[in-house]
Parts: structure tokens; C-alpha cells; sequence
């Protein structure tokens, strides 16, 4: 997001185009936005999400970049009240020197808070910690008649549950208070151990839930049979030794960037296969046992600027799904058999199982069972075609799929999967509206 | 010479100065803001002490009115007695011009850019040749090195803002008060929003930086990011006749 004039989703598809985009630079000037102009706005974080949730063809999008300040900090009780622009990244950058951590991080730091929330975002700690809504302890809301609500747990309960997750629809988030962790070293100790199939997995994770705050599991979904769900389980806990000096000097790591799209003729089933080959014996050869950075645990994918362009000029298509914990084991065969036989490969595929903790918003995605996410290049209609037949089973089996990082969701789906979302309705601002949501709501 | 740990800063509201000021935040200085909007000062203040500032007071002013710099600086000199860094970083950027000339947009540009900074100069040297010491770092541009058709008044301002260091310099050169002329180039900022960006563009944040560090170094010019010292020098040897015709 460092161009200001490029308004596209983090996927790159689809592409669409906005009528304007606003760059408040503060609470005044985005209230003045919003009241003197009449289109739909949708508001926008650092465009971290990879479908249609943070576009509004043809519309308006309203920034938070330079809403971007810290408000107030209590050393004591560890609560950062901040306006909605700030990144993780900015966060860990002032306040990991300090000692103190954000207790919930997704896969890249550069994503901000009012997004966070807005997406109600989880990490690899959800079976210990739940969503990102558990570390907000509130909020401040602007509707487009220019009222401000404040909002949490107690206060003006029902708009703080709609908009946790709320997918930027119930107004514009102005400032929120995260509740950040105490941490003696910024670094982690990991074990990552190489799994052969998919039941080597469920007996890792089952085991590693219990004595390992972060969990997660990278697959190759391009072998079947006997081989199908091989890959590498990564499990890992904060280092307890006093790091003080470390605490201050970690903050800086060095990156590259991907300067040009890359060519699709790279992006094949093959080419996808051969990347999960070497990956995995890359990875098979580390020591299994390392106290790392935070960084290269949380973020390995940001020390890569423009990561996406490695899909191609068409971008690539993110799908996420959970399957509740009683049905996990069956449904996972299928969908994993169904990847597998479509010959659409995914590079990245990450399976995690979530815990029990129940997720507050009345959109927010997780619930309890086994979520996995996979990236495909967009190929077009195969694509399409397999995202299709992978959302009836996720339906079949009682699970649902991710907006955050969806494009294809069909509306007949999307309501089914979220039943809240009557509910929900009641909540959103007039002035409102995204690509995401006229088309979850075409029926 | 150490980093001032007393800063008065003029246009801190804009991301450049913001930016700067974070570093002296989280080193735990005092710092006084000067910029036109209360309610944005007053969210500054807030993100400033929350990254550790010791102090942080401000005040309104406008750099169009002479009268409210005047009373911004006697403020600031009031309640900031041992003020011993000032850090000026307002500045206006007329929209694209075409080739008839507007008096009004001048005499702005003008006033905003160099007149304003003039007068706070003149309140404030007396203060450091008391205190014995100062540093002054004052955000011109790469633009005052050659004038170019689509803003030729914000050239000629930062022009006179430059060289008016540079006489200031001389004047002072027996004190022991260090006068910077900061020189950025493309910064990505809400000022320069509307221009079409390349890869010349610097983010807020490593300018920020950037003017940080100077205000620790010796060199009383500088570039940011200093790669534009040598498109600069480049710019400057380009004979005129040539020059005109170049379409920058």
C-alpha cells in the first residue's frame, strides 16, 4: 500500500475501479466526507485483504492511512488506545522495545486495526487466545450522519458485536483500545516436524494445541492417496528467557521486493508441484528446534514486498474455510481429494485447528474445528469452477467460508453460512456498501 | 553538539514533521508543536507523549498572518525557556500553474515559504545567542535549486528560503548555533497527493528518519534522501539554453 493511487485487493482480483478515493486526516475531515457526499463509501485500511471486502466499484473508498496516531498507552494494564490507521507493524515497532506485544498478530504485520477488527482477524494462537475482537477492549464508531458511538462489551454492546467483523459496513471505526501482552524476548522457539499425510496431522495437532501457544501446519496438496496432506507442522512458544537488549534491537529485518509481475506461463500445476517438493525438503533439512525472530515466525512473507505479483498480472484466488470439529476428519478427504483431482495447484496451504474460544462478532468467521486456507493463481474458470464445488462440501459438513479472503462466495451461500447476518443487517450504515457486500446480497 | 531535547517545531502536523518528531518522542524529549489546526495538534500531542515524549505543549498559528506568528513565538519562548532546537517544517505547495502568472498565489507561496520563516528566525536567534546554543533545521527543497514552468513560485520561495540560510549561517558563524537546510525531494505526503508518483518518491517515514539523523551530524546541508545531491548537481550544470527546453 505504499502507492496511494492503487486501490486493489491484496488478491488483485477482482480488478474494478473505484470513483474516488478520500485521504481524511482526521476525524473532522472524514465526518465532512461522508455528510457532503452521497455515493456508497466503504472504508480502507492498508488493502491487506484478498477478495472484494475492502473494494466499492465504482464508489467511494475512505481511507484511515493517515488516521494513523496513538491516543494513550497504560503501562499498568498494558491497553493501547489508538486511531484505526495504525499497523500492527507500527504497534510492534514502539511498543516491542517496551515489552509489549499485540497477544494476536495474523500473517502479516502491515495490516491495520480498523481492518483487524473490521475482518475480526485470528492467528495461530486461536485455540489459546480466540479472534483479534478479544484483545479490543473498545471502540469508537463514525456513522455517515456524523454521530460518534463508542462502544464495548457493556456499553452499546449490540453495535460493538456488529462490527466486530462487520466487514467495515456499520460505519467508520475512528480510534479502538487493544490490549497488548507482556514479553520478555522477541523471540520464538520453534519445532517444525514433517508430517507424511494428513492423519499425521491430526495426531500433531491434537498434541501440540496443548502445550504450544502457536500452531500451524503447511501442506502440499498436489500428492493423493497415501501421500495426500504431507507437509511440515510448525508449533512454537514465546522464549521466558530476559531478553532486554534483544527486545530493543530486533526491530529491523531485512526484506526485497518482487519489482514486476511474473509471467504466467510459471504458474502451472507442475511448477506448483515442484515448489511443494523443494519446499518441503527445505524445510525437512533444518534443525527442527530454533529460537527465531519473531518476525521470521509471524511474518516470514513480509520480508517480501509485493508478494502477489509472484501470481501473475490476474492475481490469485484465496480461499479459506473452516470445518466444525465433528464432521473435520471426513471433510477434509474430500476437499483435500477434490483440490488434488482438479489439478489447480496452491502454493501456500495452511491447516490449523481452532479452539474452543467462541468468536464474539455476528459476521466473524472462526468457530471451533480445523480451518485450512489455500492460494491458487487465477487460472479463470477452472478456478472458479473448483471454488464452486468446494463451497457446497464446506456447506454439506456445517462450515463456512472466510470474507476476508473470498471472491467468489455465491449469496445463497454466504447467507447460509452466517445465519447472523439478518441480524447483522440492522447495523449497517445507509451510506455504506462494498463489492463484497452487492454481491452477497444479489440473490 | 548534541540532539536538542527542547524542540520547538512549526508545521508538525504535516507527515514529514510528524515523522521526525516520533524519534524525538521515543528519546524522551520536550517538545512544543506549532500548526494551524488545534484539534490535529492536540491528536499529535496525544500520539507524541504516548511514544514517550517528557513534554509535549502546543499552540495554534498561521503562517499567512504575521500577527499570529508573533504570538506563537513569544508564546513558545515564554513557556519554553530552554528551548534549544527549532525545527521548521510548514510549507505551500500552489497547485500546478499554466503560463499566465497569479499575483495572489505568489505572494502566498511567498509568505507561507519564506517570509513566515523569516520572522520566526528573527524572534528566535536572540533567544539560542543567549542560550549559547541552538540548532535550527529548516525543511526547504531541491526545488529552490532551478525554476521549472509548472511551479516556478514554489521554486523562487524555496530559493530565497535556501539562500537566506545560507546568509543566516555566515551571520551566525561565531555563535555556537547550528543552522541545517534540509533539502527533500519527492516525499510521498498529502502535499504532493495529486502528482503522478515514480520511483524517485521517498516514504514520510524515511524522511522523517533521514532529518532525525541530521539533526545529530555536522552537515548543515543536506539532501533527503541524499541521492538527490547528485541529481541535483546534475540539474544545476545543465546549461540554461538547454534547460528551457527540457520539459521536467
Amino acid at each position: 500500500m505504499q502507492d496511494a493511487t492503487n486501490y486493489e485487493s491484496w488478491g488483485r482480483f477482482p480488478k474494478v475501479t473505484h470513483n474516488r478515493c478520500f485521504f481524511p486526516r482526521n476525524p473532522d475531515e472524514t465526518s465532512h466526507f461522508l455528510q457532503s457526499n452521497n455515493a456508497s463509501f466503504l472504508p480502507r485500511g492498508a488493502g491487506r485483504s484478498y477478495g472484494d471486502v475492502c473494494l466499492n466499484a465504482g464508489a467511494y473508498l475512505i481511507s484511515s492511512q493517515h488516521q494513523n496516531k496513538f491516543k494513550s498507552f497504560d503501562n499498568e494494564s498494558g491497553i493501547l488506545r489508538c486511531e484505526s490507521g495504525v499497523t500492527i507493524s507500527d504497534i510492534i515497532q514502539s511498543f516491542l522495545p517496551l515489552g509489549w506485544f499485540p497477544p494476536i498478530v495474523p500473517g502479516t504485520k502491515f495490516v491495520t486495526i480498523g481492518g483487524a477488527i473490521a475482518n475480526d482477524i485470528h492467528g495461530k494462537n486461536h485455540h489459546r487466545y480466540g479472534n483479534f475482537s478479544r484483545c479490543v477492549e473498545k471502540l469508537a464508531l463514525l456513522r455517515s450522519d456524523g454521530e460518534i458511538t463508542v462502544c464495548d462489551r457493556n456499553q452499546n454492546s449490540d453495535v460493538f458485536y456488529a462490527t466486530i467483523g462487520g466487514l467495515g459496513l456499520t460505519g467508520f471505526i475512528l480510534w479502538a483500545e487493544i490490549k497488548l501482552r507482556k514479553l520478555v524476548s522477541p523471540r520464538i522457539v520453534s519445532e517444525s516436524i514433517v508430517m507424511h499425510n494428513i492423519d499425521d496431522f491430526w495426531q500433531i495437532s491434537q498434541d501440540a494445541n496443548e502445550n504450544y501457544e502457536y500452531t500451524v501446519a503447511w501442506i502440499d496438496t498436489t500428492r493423493r492417496t497415501k501421500n495426500m496432506g504431507r507437509g511440515i507442522f510448525y508449533r512454537g512458544n514465546h522464549e521466558e528467557v530476559k531478553k532486554d537488549a534483544l527486545l530493543k534491537t530486533s526491530l529491523h529485518h531485512r526484506s526485497v521486493s518482487v519489482p514486476f509481475n511474473m509471467p504466467e506461463i510459471l504458474l502451472n500445476f507442475r511448477s506448483i508441484q515442484l515448489f511443494n517438493e523443494f519446499f518441503l525438503l527445505k524445510e525437512s533439512h533444518h534443525e527442527s528446534r530454533r529460537t527465531i525472530n519473531y518476525n521470521s515466525f509471524f511474518f516470514p512473507l513480509d520480508s517480501v514486498h509485493h508478494w502477489n505479483r509472484m501470481y501473475g498480472k490476474r492475481g490469485l484466488i484465496q480461499w479459506q474455510c473452516v470445518i466444525p470439529h465433528s464432521n473435520q476428519h471426513k471433510a477434509l478427504n474430500q476437499i483435500l481429494n477434490t483440490i488434488c483431482n482438479s489439478k489447480v495447484g496452491s502454493f501456500l496451504t495452511v491447516l490449523k485447528e481452532f479452539g474452543e474460544i467462541k468468536s464474539e462478532g455476528l459476521l466473524s468467521f472462526p468457530m471451533q474445528g480445523t480451518t485450512l486456507a489455500l492460494d491458487f493463481p487465477n487460472t479463470g474458470r477452472t478456478v472458479q469452477q473448483l471454488c464452486t464445488q468446494l463451497h457446497e462440501l464446506v456447506l454439506r459438513f456445517g462450515g463456512r467460508i472466510y470474507p476476508a479472503k473470498d471472491a467468489l462466495m455465491s449469496a445463497e451461500h454466504f447467507q447460509q453460512f452466517y445465519p447472523n447476518f439478518s441480524k447483522f443487517k440492522e447495523f449497517i450504515d445507509p451510506k455504506f456498501s462494498s463489492s463484497f457486500y452487492r454481491r452477497i446480497t444479489q440473490l | 553538539m548534541n540532539i536538542p531535547n527542547h524542540l520547538a517545531v512549526f508545521g508538525a502536523t504535516s507527515e514529514i514533521a510528524w515523522e521526525t518528531c516520533k524519534h524525538f518522542a521515543e528519546q524522551g524529549a520536550h517538545l512544543y508543536l506549532c500548526a494551524r489546526k488545534e484539534d490535529d495538534l492536540q491528536r499529535l500531542a496525544d500520539d507524541l507523549l504516548t511514544r514517550g515524549a517528557r513534554s509535549v505543549a502546543f499552540c495554534p498559528f498561521d503562517a499567512t498572518e504575521e500577527k499570529s506568528i508573533d504570538l506563537a513565538c513569544s508564546k513558545i519562548l515564554n513557556e519554553f525557556p530552554r528551548c534549544d532546537g527549532l525545527y521548521i517544517a510548514h510549507g505551500f505547495l500552489p497547485p500546478n500553474e499554466d503560463n499566465a502568472i497569479d499575483l495572489n498565489i505568489y505572494r502566498t507561496t511567498m509568505q507561507i515559504n519564506y517570509f513566515s520563516v523569516v520572522q520566526i528566525l528573527e524572534k528566535f536567534i536572540p533567544h539560542f545567542i543567549k542560550l549559547k546554543y541552538g540548532k535550527i533545521a529548516v525543511i526547504s527543497s531541491v526545488a529552490g535549486e532551478r525554476g521549472k514552468k509548472r511551479n516556478a513560485a514554489y521554486s523562487a520561495a524555496k530559493a530565497a528560503l535556501t539562500t537566506f540560510l545560507s546568509g543566516l549561517r555566515q551571520k551566525t558563524k561565531n555563535t555556537n548555533i547550528q543552522v541545517i537546510t534540509l533539502k527533500p525531494g519527492t516525499v510521498i505526503t498529502p502535499m504532493t497527493a495529486n502528482l503522478p508518483q515514480n520511483f524517485l518518491f521517498t516514504r514520510a517515514e524515511k524522511a522523517g528518519r533521514l532529518i532525525y539523523d541530521s539533526f545529530k551530524k555536522k552537515n548543515e546541508n543536506v539532501y533527503i534522501p541524499g541521492f538527490w545531491r547528485y541529481i541535483m548537481l546534475i540539474t544545476r550544470i545543465i546549461p540554461e539554453k538547454i534547460f528551457k527546453h527540457l520539459n521536467l
